[in-house]
């Protein structure tokens, strides 16, 4: 039987690195032609041909679950080694299931394919979560999220058939909003906002994604956070860009307000988490409202019908949806491999990690420095190319209310981007540096050649998407569908679409910081050889021990204290007073956030469903004779209904 | 884009006057003190110092702890080139990467000091990112770009208007906080229980604290530039020269007649730059 499942670990996952890399493969051939490709199947729905057609902005997200199904699939091979007696075949039939769905939900291009291949994505993602059901919090995790994708997807049909009612026609190429009055395309709008909002985990929505993603096994919390999350971008770019195009004022507004509200509250809560798993999972919350305000902020542009910078704008969404593909998969992979040999996600159970896992901790660090948006790394391009589009807002918002409202954007936006430095300082720099805090911690060992395989694919296309932004940027433009707006092909877009833009040019940046590196070496060597003496870290003279490290609770707790309006921390300190008088007494340190929504929406929620449940109880009482005796008045009333 | 001569100099000038002007601030804050204070060309002796000698390190520490001095002032440089030629949120977000870097290397030795530094850096960071970007804002919108030439064409463009002069004491609330100046941060101790920058680099000895000084040298003369381009847009290189010292010496009477406050004051000073700026905008 152990034999078998090494055989089975080995082909599964290859048969999925080899899938993915067709599926990259096509995406690229798309690019190449610029011609989509079409599969017709032997069905048809309403006398229409049920269709798989891959247009731009399909395989622009299809090239995303190719890179990222290939790295993620290569890494399983070594971290599914831990699975071998726990249900292997299930992980690896169900992650095929997974990945071939996400390949469909990309290439569907007829409402109902779409829903189906999305239904199984979320049902097999579901089950994914799932599967440690053994462990504590796992089950209702992966019920949460159950309940939430399917109250989501329910959003989604009423407006994809909302959309096809009204058309005539499922096919994505006749599906219109044409046809639906005013009222009508506000709901659809709405529909879609819910349904996707959930799917990306937009707050006031996300509260099954900080459950999931940390439940998940890491290579399925990569996948979903690095590919599945982006299925939402792309059906709310394929809902507002295709099917209704030219919305109202407001369509901008409330997707800004909402892309906002995550942005900040997400990157917030993830500064001050210790789990690394949870923490990632916040920082999807932030990036998924930093895309949706993202395509806010082009939907503004496009209500005011300046459709250049409405271009300027999604381009930007789409170039840091791509580029979050890239490093937040490669981050869940890095905590992967570090849960993995040390058995812990909490960062103050870690520390010195970087010298006992040395390619992980540099993989993990050039996904954290890109997720926190430092140059030179990818994750800054698509920040700057979004700077770009809010101060582009205020003249076409214009008068004052604009320039304020772009400026408080900006303003909102540089803070994100901070606390996203600190919170990925943090995870770094806790779980990796200094000494280890925990037995598991000291005793762990760098993960397997394929893992390993798997970081360094993704963390070199981060590199390469830093070095070639343009690359990234110019195929976002071209993902666009035609006759919105048609891209150049240089990098004169920017030009268009910004009154005083230029270019942008990642080469100067890099032979900048080279220059720099060169002086101070320079600089180094002008006062000769200098001897190192080791000697211990400066503690006031005493003996440093792993006691007095920082951790995550400590480096955080400034911004808890001056946003505790907004988090109401919990503290508890307990003294235990052990034996010795003086010292060695055990002190022990607890805080619980407050989660706005949690306690605001959720919560009071739950507390009615219960209380209305309670109620009805009442007539449930459990006797056959009283049943009896409902089933005898409500016939007697159905009689007295129909007699009437 | 390109880089021509002139700017190239331009950032070797500043790099090589960063100690100058921290010597001057010095000078200025001990004369206004009644003391003597240290010579004005005390910067450099003392990096000349570091770089001849020998270093000790922690054994606890990594090679992050090693690599951070280069790349925080790498970045520091790469930050000046961007101020003379190029984008005003590339130079931030580069600027940024030094930081990032520092913080860790601050972590990295293990001790409560460095820790409590690092943390402090990145929260006082987070709180003067806004203020900074919103001050910014009130050319950068007129300018509908953030690129440096047209900040500084915008604010040559107007003659000296409330919105600019309300800019201004708005970014100089700023550059106070940023160059880690009291009463932000004191540059000039090692007490726990007020230091931010000094608590960071508090492991570093030899070559490295050479490279530190000079980096946190050039980021202070950098603001200083910045502000100087942006709100006092007149005259030429020469001109620049006698207004960076101008700045220099209101550092110094700040420094001197105001205490360093606590901690948690900081967001309040910081919400005072944001709301100077938000009517900067509203005056324009």
């Amino acid at each position: 039987m152990k034999e078998n499942s090494r055989i089975n670990n080995l082909f599964s996952h290859l048969f999925a690195l080899a899938g993915s890399l067709a599926a990259a493969a096509s995406a690229c051939v798309v690019y190449a032609t610029g011609q989509g490709w079409e599969i017709g199947l032997p069905f048809s729905v309403w006398q229409e041909e049920a269709m798989f057609r891959l247009d731009h902005l399909g395989a622009f997200f299809l090239f995303m679950t190719g890179v990222g199904g290939a790295a993620v699939s290569l890494y399983a091979i070594g971290y599914c080694r831990s699975y071998m007696r726990r249900r292997l075949w299930l992980l690896t039939g169900l992650y095929n299931v997974f990945l071939l769905s996400l390949v469909l939900v990309f290439s569907a291009q007829h409402a109902l394919l779409f829903l189906l291949a999305w239904e199984v994505m979320a049902l097999s993602s579901c089950l994914l979560v799932n599967h440690e059901y053994e462990e504590a919090g796992v089950s209702q995790a992966a019920y949460l999220y159950f309940a939430m994708t399917q109250a989501g997807t329910a959003f989604i049909v009423m407006a994809f058939f909302s959309l096809a009612a009204a058309s005539g026609s499922m096919d994505f190429s006749l599906l219109n909003g044409a046809f639906l009055t005013e009222g009508e395309r506000n709901f659809v709008f709405l529909c879609a906002l819910i349904g996707f909002g959930a799917k990306g985990g937009l707050m006031p929505l996300h509260i099954w994604l900080p459950r999931a993603h940390p439940a998940a096994p890491s290579h399925i919390s990569a996948l979903m956070s690095g590919v599945m999350l982006k299925t939402a971008v792309y059906g709310m770019l394929r809902m507002s860009l295709q099917f209704l195009p030219s919305g109202p004022l407001w369509w901008g507004e409330l997707m800004v307000a909402v892309g906002l509200i995550s942005l900040l509250l997400g990157i917030l809560y993830a500064f001050l988490e210790k789990d690394l798993k949870r923490l990632l999972a916040y920082s999807s919350v932030e990036n998924v409202g930093l895309i949706f305000f993202t395509i806010g902020v082009g939907l503004l542009f496009s209500s005011k019908g300046d459709w250049a910078a409405a271009q300027f704008a999604w381009t930007a969404a789409l170039c840091h949806a791509l580029n979050h593909s890239l490093f937040k998969t490669l981050a869940f992979l890095g905590v992967g491999a570090v849960y993995q040999a040390t058995h812990s996600k909490d960062a103050d159970q870690l520390g010195g990690l970087i010298k006992k896992m040395p390619y992980t901790a540099v993989f993990f660090l050039i996904s954290v420095m890109a997720l926190a948006a430092l140059p030179p790394l990818n994750g800054f391009w698509g920040e700057w190319l979004i700077f770009q589009a809010v101060l582009q807002l205020g003249p076409v918002l214009g008068g004052m209310v604009g320039k304020l409202i772009s400026a408080l954007l900006i303003a909102g936006l540089g803070m994100a981007g901070v606390f996203a430095a600190a919170c990925f300082v943090e995870a770094f720099g806790i779980s990796f540096l200094a000494k280890a805090r925990s037995k598991g911690a000291d005793e762990a060992k760098e993960v397997a050649l394929t893992m390993r395989a798997g970081q360094g694919v993704l963390a070199l296309c981060c590199v390469g998407a830093a070095v070639f932004p343009q690359f990234v940027i110019q195929n976002a433009a071209a993902a666009l569908p035609a006759g919105v707006l048609v891209w150049s092909g240089d990098m004169s877009l920017f030009s268009a679409a910004l009154p005083n833009g230029y270019s942008i040019d990642s080469r100067w940046l890099i032979a900048s910081l080279f220059a720099g590196l060169v002086l101070s070496l320079g600089l180094a060597r002008l006062g000769g050889k200098e001897k190192q003496t080791p000697g211990e870290t400066w503690t006031c003279g005493i003996v440093p021990d792993r006691q007095m490290e920082y951790t995550a609770s400590g480096f955080s707790q400034a911004a808890k204290r001056a946003f505790r309006r907004v988090v109401h921390p919990h503290e508890e300190q307990l003294i235990n007073q052990s034996p010795h008088r003086y010292h060695g007494q055990k002190l022990s340190y607890e805080i619980r956030l407050h989660y706005l929504f949690s306690t605001q929406i959720y919560e009071p929620l739950q507390r009615r469903l219960v209380e209305a449940a309670q109620i009805m109880k009442q007539i449930q009482g459990g006797s056959v004779q009283v049943y009896v005796g409902y089933i005898f008045v409500v016939t007697i009333a159905v009689l007295l209904w129909s007699a009437r | 884009m390109e880089m021509n001569l002139t700017e190239t100099s331009n950032v070797i000038v500043a790099i090589a006057s960063a100690p100058l002007l921290n010597g001057l601030i010095k000078a200025a804050k001990a004369r206004l003190q009644n003391r003597r204070g240290p010579r004005l060309l005390q910067g450099y002796f003392d990096i000349r110092k570091w770089l001849h000698k020998d270093a000790v390190v922690s054994p606890t520490t990594s090679w992050i702890f090693a690599a951070a001095p280069y790349v925080y002032l790498a970045a520091t440089v790469a930050a000046t080139v961007q101020l003379f030629a190029m984008d005003f949120i590339v130079m931030i977000y580069l600027l940024a990467s030094g930081r990032f870097f520092l913080v860790l290397a601050s972590l990295d030795a293990g001790s409560a000091f460095g820790g409590m530094g690092g943390a402090r850096e990145m929260f006082i960071a987070a709180l003067v990112e806004p203020a900074l970007l919103l001050a910014a804002a009130t050319l950068a919108l007129p300018a509908q770009s953030t690129q440096m030439a047209l900040l500084t064409a915008t604010a040559e463009s107007g003659s000296i208007q409330l919105s600019q002069l309300l800019a201004a004491i708005a970014f100089y609330l700023v550059l106070v906080a940023e160059t880690g100046r009291i009463p932000v941060d004191n540059p000039d101790t090692h007490l726990e229980l007020t230091m931010i920058h000094e608590g960071m680099i508090l492991e570093y000895s030899g070559h490295r604290l050479a490279l530190i000084h000079l980096a946190a040298a050039l980021k202070q003369l950098l603001f200083i530039v910045l502000f100087c381009q942006l709100f006092l847009p007149w005259g030429d290189a020469a001109w620049l020269a006698v207004k960076v010292m101008l700045v220099a010496l209101l550092l110094a009477l700040t420094e001197t007649s105001t205490n360093k406050m606590r901690l948690f004051k900081v967001p309040e000073f910081l919400m005072l730059s944001g709301l100077i700026s938000l009517l900067a905008l509203l005056a324009q």
